[in-house]
């Protein structure tokens, strides 16, 4: 599924099958890893960003580009 | 010391937001900005260092968040490291954020053994129960780590001594490196150069080798992770973010940045009346005194008028009205940019500055421009997006800088709330309200015309809160901020006061000024006042005790100390409350002072959009003032 489907206290981790757009390549480096959960922690004011726990930093994304991130939920 | 020669050139890398900066100015004793944001740096500044009698050359270079997929002062980042043109290279950690850190220390050191890492944040990490083992750091990464606090000189010595150590060569470093999966591996090796070219190649080649970019970046992570969890220990669960679901709430986030928005204005306001008139009624008494020196100097008196009545009056008018807010906006600035509250506001407003084409980070230099619009549109390069970037640059004169504060304030308490400060922060905080209004019609119109472009991803960092040493802060934004700012308005207003007073005594304003006059009508304003925003056009603090001048005649800066006299100065020259509103209207929107079209054109090194940013704003003025006056003007 899409990483902004998931809601604020869900987790999820990186799927394999993501192909490295630029969004994904900035992620990465950032600590987003097949190896670690992505956890949605909370949403903006009118709900066009959610902040995400990938690695251990706290990073926004808009819903619209969280779209090209797939992940898998258990 | 400055003809001694240089030991060597030490450069300080890291993610953003590590304190680089504060490291730097540690190491240098200087006084760079430092913020808790990402990319508060947006360019290299240099200064320099001595231990042990050496002198080095110290670089602080921007925040490097992504090396797969780089941004422009990133790129120049990377090639610093990569170029291999410095002794040592000081890897600045995030001892709260150790996992992160290493994963960028570990590729930087593919690149090169002369590294030092220096763990920062110490404090922080304390507090929240994590402690780092920086033996067994040192030992696990083949280099010398040095754990400490930025802020703390007891973290200078030991940092010295491995930075001596490395530049001078003292000892050699057996520095890990990561070693991938097979077919990465064979990749690698499948390139006609040695490793370190390869690395060099594959990350100075933008939009190549994603894939296997991606690859590396992952297995990096998990090594940094694993050597992380090895070295530092962690004894508290990490916090749960209630502060962020508090300052996002659809309310409550609403409620608190209004709050914050009245709260920083009433103590402007409040705290900034009382001294100005102190210092207002030093100077006129001290400014006796200096007519009496020259007299006794026997200076001819238009001389004489120029010193005194020119440049001393106009200086100590612009010190004691700007001073005062500026001393205490920028501290109170300052807290709220150190805490971390400035990027959840940004995130809260993304989605507004995204209907209007833009991104939340300009909700940041929106913020910055209230303190001074250059350093708004310098801070402009957070935006990766090239036309998002240029919307912000020349939209940012819309937001009033600290310097017209005071006149809007003035304009305020006289005539719109007079004699209760509550009133006047509320209608300060409406005409804030209203700046951001301008600010992003003024975008739409830009991204819907000639600023069109694809919309890019937008990633935004949120740094965790950190307690605010307020003492610090205060000192720090009071001794560096506000000098240079107060004296750039001195050596501004000095010789315009010159000038102002020697057009005035050849009888060259009032005819200028009524030259003027039917557009200044026009504006819901006069003449005069339109002669006066043309005056100081140097600096924007002067627009006020200007126009003041030219009512009175007196030749000279009229003193500022009481509301009351303003009052019947302005009224006896035909104003009223439209002409006050049209005036406010007037400060927030009409050409960016000389210093910040500089600033736009060094930043987007173009006289087209340098017009442009010229054009803008006073479009606004004219059209929001006279549709005010047209509508308004009929009911006084
Ligand atoms: N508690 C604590 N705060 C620190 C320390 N070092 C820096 N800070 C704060 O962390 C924030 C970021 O510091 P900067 O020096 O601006 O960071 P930088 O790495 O230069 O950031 P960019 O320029 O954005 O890349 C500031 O608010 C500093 O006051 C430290 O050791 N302890
Ligand atoms: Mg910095």
């Amino acid at each position: 599924m899409k990483l902004s489907m998931l809601n604020v206290g869900e987790r999820a981790t990186l799927s394999p099958s993501n192909t490295p757009h630029s969004l994904f390549l900035r992620l990465t480096d950032m600590g987003m890893s097949t190896a670690s959960p992505i956890e949605c922690l909370f949403k903006s004011l009118s709900g066009g960003m959610k902040a995400y726990l990938i690695g251990s930093s706290v990073v926004a994304l808009r819903n619209e580009d969280a779209r090209l991130i797939e992940v898998i939920t258990k | 010391m400055q003809s001694s020669p240089i030991s060597g050139r030490i450069i300080l890398a890291g993610h953003p937001n590590v304190g680089k900066s504060t490291l730097f100015n540690l190491l240098t004793g200087k006084k760079v900005h430092t913020g808790n944001w990402s990319g508060k740096t947006v360019s290299v500044s240099e200064g320099y260092g001595v231990h042990n009698k050496k002198k080095y050359i110290i670089e602080d270079l921007p925040g490097m968040a992504s090396m797969s997929e780089p941004h422009a002062e990133e790129i120049s980042a990377f090639e610093a490291v990569a170029s291999g043109n410095f002794d040592c290279l000081v890897v600045v950690a995030d001892a709260t954020n150790l996992t992160r850190s290493l994963s960028l220390a570990l590729r930087l050191m593919e690149l090169t053994s002369r590294v030092v890492l220096f763990v920062n944040m110490y404090d922080e990490a304390v507090k929240k129960g994590i402690t780092i083992n920086s033996s067994m750091l040192s030992f696990m990464l083949g280099i010398r780590v040095v754990v400490g606090t930025a802020h703390k000189k007891s973290s200078l010595l030991p940092l010295w001594d491995a930075i001596e150590n490395v530049a001078l060569g003292k000892s050699t470093q057996n520095v890990f490196t990561p070693l991938y999966n097979e077919e990465t591996e064979n990749t690698l090796a499948s390139f006609s150069y040695d490793r370190k070219e390869t690395i060099r190649h594959i990350y100075t080649s933008p939009h190549s080798f994603a894939s296997l970019k991606a690859e590396m970046s992952q297995k990096v992570t998990e090594l940094a992770s694993s050597i992380a969890k090895v070295c530092s220990v962690r004894s508290k669960p990490p916090s749960r973010h209630k502060a962020d679901k508090i300052l996002t709430h659809p309310i409550w986030g609403t409620v608190f940045m209004l709050t914050v928005l009245f709260l920083v204005l009433y103590i402007t306001i409040v705290a900034s009346n009382y001294p100005s008139g102190l210092l207002s009624t030093f100077f006129s008494s001290l400014g006796v005194h200096v007519s009496h020196l020259f007299l006794s100097l026997k200076l001819p008196p238009f001389i004489a008028g120029i010193l005194t009545e020119g440049i001393y009056k106009t200086t100590t008018t612009v010190i004691s009205v700007m001073l005062p807010p500026m001393a205490i906006f920028f501290p109170l600035f300052a807290i709220l940019e150190d805490s971390g509250i400035l990027p959840r506001i940004a995130f809260n407003l993304d989605d507004t500055f995204k209907k209007c084409g833009s991104c939340g980070k300009q909700a940041l230099t929106v913020c910055m421009g209230l303190g001074c619009n250059c350093v708004g549109v310098t801070n402009s390069a957070i935006i990766p997006s090239e036309h998002e970037r240029l919307i912000s640059i020349l939209t940012n004169s819309l937001t009033p800088c600290n310097g017209r504060f005071g006149a809007i304030i003035a304009c305020i308490s006289i005539f719109l709330a007079p004699g209760s400060p509550i009133l006047s922060a509320f209608i300060m905080a409406l005409v804030l309200c209203f700046s951001f209004l301008t600010t992003l019609l003024a975008s739409k119109c830009l991204s819907s015309t000639v600023l069109k472009g694809e919309r890019a991803p937008f990633i935004l960092e949120l740094p965790s809160f950190r307690r605010v040493n307020l003492l610090k802060v205060t000192i720090s934004a009071l001794t560096d901020r506000t000098p240079s700012i107060l004296l750039r308005a001195i050596m501004v207003s000095a010789p315009m006061g010159a000038l102002i007073y020697i057009l005035n005594y050849f009888n060259l304003l009032l005819p200028i000024a009524s030259f003027l006059n039917p557009a200044g009508l026009f504006l819901g304003m006069d003449g005069i006042l339109l002669l006066s925003f043309i005056l100081s056009f140097p600096a924007n603090e002067i627009v006020f005790p200007v126009a003041l001048m030219l009512y009175t005649q007196s030749g000279t800066m009229v003193e500022y100390s009481s509301y009351s006299a303003l009052y019947s100065i302005l009224s006896q020259n035909g104003w009223t409350w439209v002409t006050a509103v049209c005036f406010i209207i007037f400060t927030l929107m009409h050409w960016p002072c000389s210093t910040t079209l500089l600033t736009v054109q060094k930043e987007t090194g173009s006289i087209k959009w340098t017009i442009a940013s010229l054009i803008l704003p006073v479009l606004f003025g004219i059209i929001f003032s006279c549709i005010f006056n047209i509508i308004f003007g009929l009911f006084v």
